[in-house]
């Protein structure tokens, strides 16, 4: 099975923002949200040493996705070659996944109701095409391909260029899109945009620390009552309505 | 039975009613109800954050319906089936069956049922031996847990339907989420009581069968639920001495007298139910009602199973037979099973299953058989001349105000009454 | 917004729901009384109106409902099968499937629904309808010309009037309304008549009791 992974080249990234429009538009994104973005960090050091670079924010198609352990329908799910999909048929819009991901790759979609983000454009990819973004970038700057084939483009820059993935000490789960720089790009993408550990809304947290608890204590305590009920009966056979 | 001869000995099996059919009805709706969206409901959490059911059990499920998205579907229709019945009965047994049952006899805990739990439990831990004090229609256990499933059904359907039609923002169909889960939780939590009671407590087993025949035996009245036989007790007396007027007939007593019935409905009625369920079927499956499409279904699977190759060569017919398709898995050949059922249970209901020939008075009965099978022939032919017959093409196609179905409307019409003047001898 | 219906059911569900719509369908029928050729062909004697008051009325029902859900966004118009129009088959059909009702006395639903009460000439009916189908399925290649002559594809009466849906769906209740009207008058003069002069005349329909005012008139 593949291993798909994706890799930008930061030093070549211009901030067009090609990709993100060529996203929306085959993937019907609608305006104010996207699947792919841009971010610039902004000049950082000190005149005349300025550095730059523009990060250009995805899903990551982690290999231990936390969004997929938040999504309580199951909508969210990885396949065996490692993209992460959303199933919008089962998709109910809670919204649990959304601060679950450490690199706030998903949005709710107004329009569907849905939860969306980029899938490496799956269905090009069933018909053999490459995701938008890497057959729109004018700069050239974004490949992608199987990293369990030696052969690949990807797999000669991360394993052969040393193309790095944005992680900070605290999330460590595995991304698929890894970052390619000569002056340090990835590091300031890492410093300026690090990931932030999963989170959970506050009614998923009720859930999980009050309300499951809770709802186990109350069967198992019905349970219980019921097996003491059993067994007293069977001791003292069937005399308990006698009066 | 010998046991309660021993220590009862002044009763006989009288057996006296204690359920309202429909009341029992709806016990057995619910109940599978309650099944199907048990099974369906865990296994559709899948995530380990979520999950209470193991993954084989989420896998075993889920193959029964092919896909989690066929599963989330079954698991909505069924719902929102449960809350359309559940509005039904709420709406027109509001004042007989809601105000009256509900409020007063199943729900109102008073002074001897709070006693009763509380020896109840005592007397299970063997702590007690006190008399149990009388009780009600329903034991103070049985209001406790009816208490209960009102108080969560609502909230079950509501935040049902919030996250089944996204109702509101991320945050509201996050908590419907919790607030879905958590009620399920404590209906369970008392199922599983109510179950046990029901299908296992050898001393509940005539409240068992209760809810299948109606009934339950004097002796077990008199006691399980002492109040309410000194209550029926009074209503004979008081009937037998001619005390009591016949009450007025009850909002259930009618609907079911409606449906046993031997005259047929007003023509409004069954136009009002027919045009709901049209409205329904264009709903649910987005096409309406149907009748000879389903016919040339059936046709097209005998073709097909005798002469395959004819079949499936032939420009009409293999309209019908396409590979991997199955022939018999469409709408209106489903349907139609349907109609029969439905026609079935409604003659029933009404006392109209007899076998009899329909033919004017001067008619004999083969000949009757014989201009059967001619009118059928040139029915079949011109339904499928224009596509559909007086349900698909005329009813379904007027309501969605197609242009062909007002045609065929009036044609039909035209032809039938025409005939209806050259053929009077037949019917007149 | 996405509207909610209709629901793209496959599977189990699919099966049911189908089951569950053919079943209440059925269920309708027969509380119609639409099991008995006697008060089907009566319509066409002015004797009982019930056909035309139950099929006008359910297609009122549910064009109202249609229009009033995809006005609230709840359904999808544009997704639900609306028949083609193929205006001489359907014309030539309807008045096969005219002369067909009333020489046998059913139509396809009501014999499948008279059928399985027990009526034995819809047996004999059924077993026609499919005779007849099989014959038109042979024929079709024939046929297949006039068959597919008159297409003008998906065509609604809002479109050959040249007025809006909602005036349409007004203008067609408004009809229905009228065809009650007279429906009811029908009946009345009937049930009068047959009081007055053709009492216990054999395949009558079976009218309900005379009111205060008939059977004075008697």
């Amino acid at each position: 099975m593949a291993r798909y992974a994706m890799v930008t080249d930061l030093t070549r990234c211009v901030g067009c923002e090609a990709c993100t429009a060529a996203c929306s538009a085959e993937w019907d994104v609608p305006p104010g949200h996207a699947r792919t973005r841009v971010l610039p960090t902004g000049p950082v050091g000190e005149f005349p040493r300025l550095r730059a670079a523009f990060y250009v924010a995805q899903c990551n198609h982690c290999d231990r996705p936390p969004c997929v352990e938040a999504c309580p329908s199951g909508a969210t799910f990885q396949g065996p070659d490692g993209i992460v999909k959303i199933d919008p048929k089962l998709c109910i819009g809670c919204g649990y996944c959304i601060p679950a991901c450490p690199y706030d790759a998903r949005y709710l979609n107004p329009v569907t109701q849905k939860v969306d983000k980029c899938d490496f454009c799956a269905a090009r990819l069933e018909r053999g095409q490459l995701p938008a973004c890497v057959t729109t970038c004018t700069a050239h700057a974004k490949f992608f391909g199987d990293l369990e084939d030696p052969n690949s483009e990807v797999y000669r820059l991360v394993y052969g260029r040393g193309a790095e993935r944005i992680e900070s000490d605290e999330v460590k789960i595995g991304p698929n899109v890894y970052y390619l720089g000569t002056r340090g790009e990835p590091a300031l993408v890492r410093e300026k945009f690090a990931p932030h550990p999963p989170q959970i809304p506050s009614s998923g947290q009720w859930w999980e620390r009050v309300f499951k608890p809770l709802a186990f204590l109350m069967a198992g305590a019905t349970f219980l009552g019921q097996a003491i009920a059993f067994f007293t009966q069977l001791r003292k056979g069937e005399s308990q309505f006698d009066e | 039975m010998s046991e309660q001869a021993t220590y009862l000995p002044a009763f006989s099996e009288r057996m006296i009613k204690k359920h309202h059919v429909a009341i029992m009805l709806l016990h057995w709706f619910n109940a599978f109800v309650w099944l199907a969206e048990l099974t369906t409901g865990a296994a559709l959490i899948q995530s380990d954050r979520f999950r209470f059911a193991p993954q084989w059990y989420v896998e075993l499920v889920t193959g029964v319906f092919g896909t989690r998205a066929n599963m989330l579907r079954f698991h909505i229709a069924v719902g929102l089936t449960w809350i359309v019945v559940l509005a039904v009965y709420g709406i027109f047994g509001w004042r007989t069956y809601l105000r009256e049952e509900v409020l007063k006899r199943e729900i109102a805990l008073d002074r001897d049922d709070v006693n009763w739990l509380r020896i109840r439990i005592l007397r299970l831990l063997g702590r007690s031996n006190e008399p149990l004090p009388p009780q009600g229609i329903y034991n103070a256990g049985q209001k406790l847990f009816a208490l209960t499933v009102y108080a969560m059904v609502p909230l079950i359907a509501i935040s049902g339907l919030i996250m089944a039609f996204h109702w509101g923002p991320a945050s509201v169909v996050g908590w419907a989420v919790v607030v879905h889960f958590l009620a399920v939780a404590v209906v369970v939590s008392g199922l599983m009581i109510h179950v046990y009671m029901g299908a296992v407590f050898p001393e509940e087993k005539p409240a068992f069968f209760s809810m299948i025949t109606g009934m339950v035996p004097e002796s077990y009245a008199y006691r399980h639920h002492r109040k309410w036989w000194e209550e029926v007790k009074m209503l004979e007396r008081k009937r037998a001495a001619g005390e009591l007027e016949e009450a007025a007939p009850q909002a259930s007593s009618r609907v079911w007298a409606a449906l046993r019935a031997r005259e047929y409905w007003p023509a409004y009625w069954a136009a009002l139910g027919l045009g709901l369920t049209l409205l329904a079927a264009f709903l649910l499956v987005g096409q309406g009602l149907g009748a000879s499409g389903g016919f040339t279904r059936y046709l097209a699977f005998l073709i097909q199973l005798v002469a395959p190759g004819y079949a499936a060569s032939h420009p009409y017919w293999s309209n019908y037979v396409q590979a991997g398709r199955p022939v018999l898995m469409d709408f209106l050949a489903l349907e139609l099973i349907g109609v029969a059922l439905g026609g079935l249970v409604s003659g029933w209901l009404a006392g109209r299953l007899r076998w009899t020939t329909d033919r004017g008075p001067s008619v004999p009965v083969r000949a009757r058989w014989a201009l059967a099978f001619a009118g059928g022939l040139l029915s079949g032919f011109g339904a499928r001349m224009a596509r559909g017959c007086t349900s698909g093409l005329a009813l379904s196609g007027g309501a969605t105000l197609s242009a062909g179905a007002f045609v065929f409307m009036l044609s039909v019409f035209a032809a039938a009454f025409a005939g209806a003047y050259l053929l009077r001898r037949i019917w007149l | 917004m996405t509207a909610t219906f209709p629901l793209d059911l496959s599977g189990a569900s699919f099966i049911v729901v189908s089951l569950l719509l053919g079943f209440f369908f059925g269920f309708f029928l027969e509380r119609a009384g639409f099991s008995s050729a006697i008060r089907l062909t009566g319509q066409f004697y002015f004797r009982d109106w019930s056909v035309l008051k139950v099929m006008f009325g359910a297609i009122v029902v549910a064009m109202l409902g249609l229009a009033w859900l995809s006005l609230a966004g709840v359904l999808d118009f544009g997704a639900i099968y609306v028949p083609e129009t193929y205006l001489w088959p359907q014309l030539v059909g309807g008045l096969l499937l005219g002369a067909g009702f009333i020489l046998g006395g059913y139509c396809p639903g009501t014999g499948v629904v008279a059928a399985v009460t027990g009526k034995l000439d819809a047996l004999f009916f059924l077993a026609g309808i499919f005779g007849g189908i099989w014959i038109f399925g042979a024929a079709e290649p024939a046929l297949h010309e006039f068959h597919q002559s008159g297409a003008r594809g998906v065509l609604t009466l809002p479109q050959v009037l040249n007025l809006p849906a909602g005036v349409v769906a007004f203008l067609v209740t408004l009809v229905a309304l009228g065809a009650f009207w007279v429906a009811e008058m029908s009946e009345s003069r009937w049930r009068l008549y047959e009081k007055t002069y053709a009492r216990g005349r054999s395949g009558a329909p079976a009218s309900p009791a005379p009111s205060q005012d008939e059977a004075a008139l008697v």
